[in-house]
């Protein structure tokens, strides 16, 4: 999420803290989805303080993305060649850094946590439209980051 | 008109029914939505394998261990001290009748006896003293008293105690020193049989002084390494 481990550790280390001091106020089904919401607005915080000190630039235009569906120039390797690949995986963390905070932590939450869309959006304090906007949007941009590679990842 | 944009959704199962019917229905007559869809399904996959990094340090200790460790600490020391002291009572109320009872003869029986338990001790949980120097030096004064009239060499006892009690790691020529001009040809006999008898209860004092004393040491390093 913050593609720094030290930054990570710090965040991390700094919600735990937080969700200890009011864990008296914690109420609500999921411990896990509360303390994820804690971590996830730490590291958007950060995020935020990250672009304000101008050590990232400011996050790509979110546009119509969702309609535009790049489709492979040339046959590309199929998706068991590139899925076991780490170069596959490298290109999916690159793809992900092109992503605005936002859509990068509902996409995560969703693939990697696999929290459901009313978790993510209460995590992330948001509409479960909005939710379902920024996964779409985001799991796109990376499919088309490694179409544009060559990936023809139909065989899915 | 494809539905590009439900197809995450649609592969997450976070659709309503109708929508996902609607969705269900045109995947099956479509030759374009499949495969995209079947994209979409790689991707996430891809994502979720993502590597996962470990964190370099321990995040959650540091938060938690302040709280409880120190007092923990100091009341294990407090407690192998105490322990110590008991050990030392028992073993001399142990050792005082039986010398009385062979005739006041051997008087340097329950001493150098005394002398022998405590070397072994002191060797031990000596270094919970380090730990915590409070807790042995205070309860000594009261200690000291109680056990003088039923023992039969109060002052080599009392010099040895507090010589223990102040944390030297050295008592033993004192109680040396004190033990052999009293008779030694004499105590040989004496020496082993008392102990015997009642050494369920100084060496079970003992056990739970080394216990505390390996607790406390351990919390230290715990705090110290923090």
């Amino acid at each position: 999420m913050l593609r720094q481990s030290a930054d990570a550790e710090d965040v991390v280390q700094d919600a735990f803290l937080s969700a200890w001091r009011s864990l008296p106020s914690f109420e609500g089904s999921s411990f896990r989805a509360w303390i994820f919401r804690i971590v996830t607005n730490r590291a958007l915080d950060k995020l935020r303080a990250r672009r304000r000190h101008g050590e990232v630039p400011l996050e790509p235009p979110v546009g119509d993305e969702d309609v535009i569906w790049a489709e492979p120039v040339a046959p590309g390797p199929e998706l068991a060649d590139l899925a076991g690949d780490r170069e596959a995986l490298g290109v999916v963390e690159e793809a992900l850094a092109t992503l605005s905070a936002d859509q990068r932590a509902a996409l995560l939450l969703r693939d990697v946590e696999g929290f459901a869309y009313e978790e993510i959006a209460a995590i992330t304090a948001c509409e479960i439209g909005t939710v379902k906007s920024r996964i779409h949007r985001g799991r796109l941009a990376v499919r088309n980051v490694l179409v544009a590679r060559g990936w023809k990842g139909s065989a899915g | 008109m494809h539905p590009f944009v439900d197809l995450s959704a649609y592969l997450d199962g976070a659709l309503d029914e109708p929508r996902r019917a609607e969705v269900a229905a045109h995947l099956a007559g479509c030759s374009v939505c499949p495969g995209r869809l079947a994209q979409l399904r790689a991707t996430a996959s891809l994502i979720r394998r993502l590597p996962s990094p470990a964190p370099s340090r321990s995040l959650v200790p540091r938060l938690a261990a302040p709280f409880w460790i120190a007092p923990l600490r100091t009341l294990s020391a407090v407690a192998s001290g105490l322990a110590v002291l008991a050990f030392a009572a028992t073993t001399l109320i142990a050792s005082a009748p039986a010398a009385t009872s062979a005739g006041g003869a051997p008087a340097a029986a329950p001493a150098s006896a005394a002398s022998n338990l405590e070397r072994t001790d002191s060797s031990s949980p000596s270094s919970s003293f380090g730990v915590g120097p409070a807790a042995s030096g205070q309860p000594l004064a009261p200690a000291a008293p109680a056990a003088q009239p039923s023992s039969s060499a109060p002052t080599s006892d009392a010099t040895k105690r507090s010589a223990q009690g102040q944390g030297a790691a050295t008592p033993t020529p004192v109680a040396k020193g004190e033990a052999t001009p009293e008779g030694r040809a004499r105590d040989a006999v004496a020496q082993s049989e008392p102990i015997r008898r009642e050494v369920a209860s100084p060496w079970l004092w003992l056990a739970v002084a080394i216990l505390f004393g390996a607790l406390a040491l351990a919390l230290q390093r715990r705090l110290r390494t923090r």
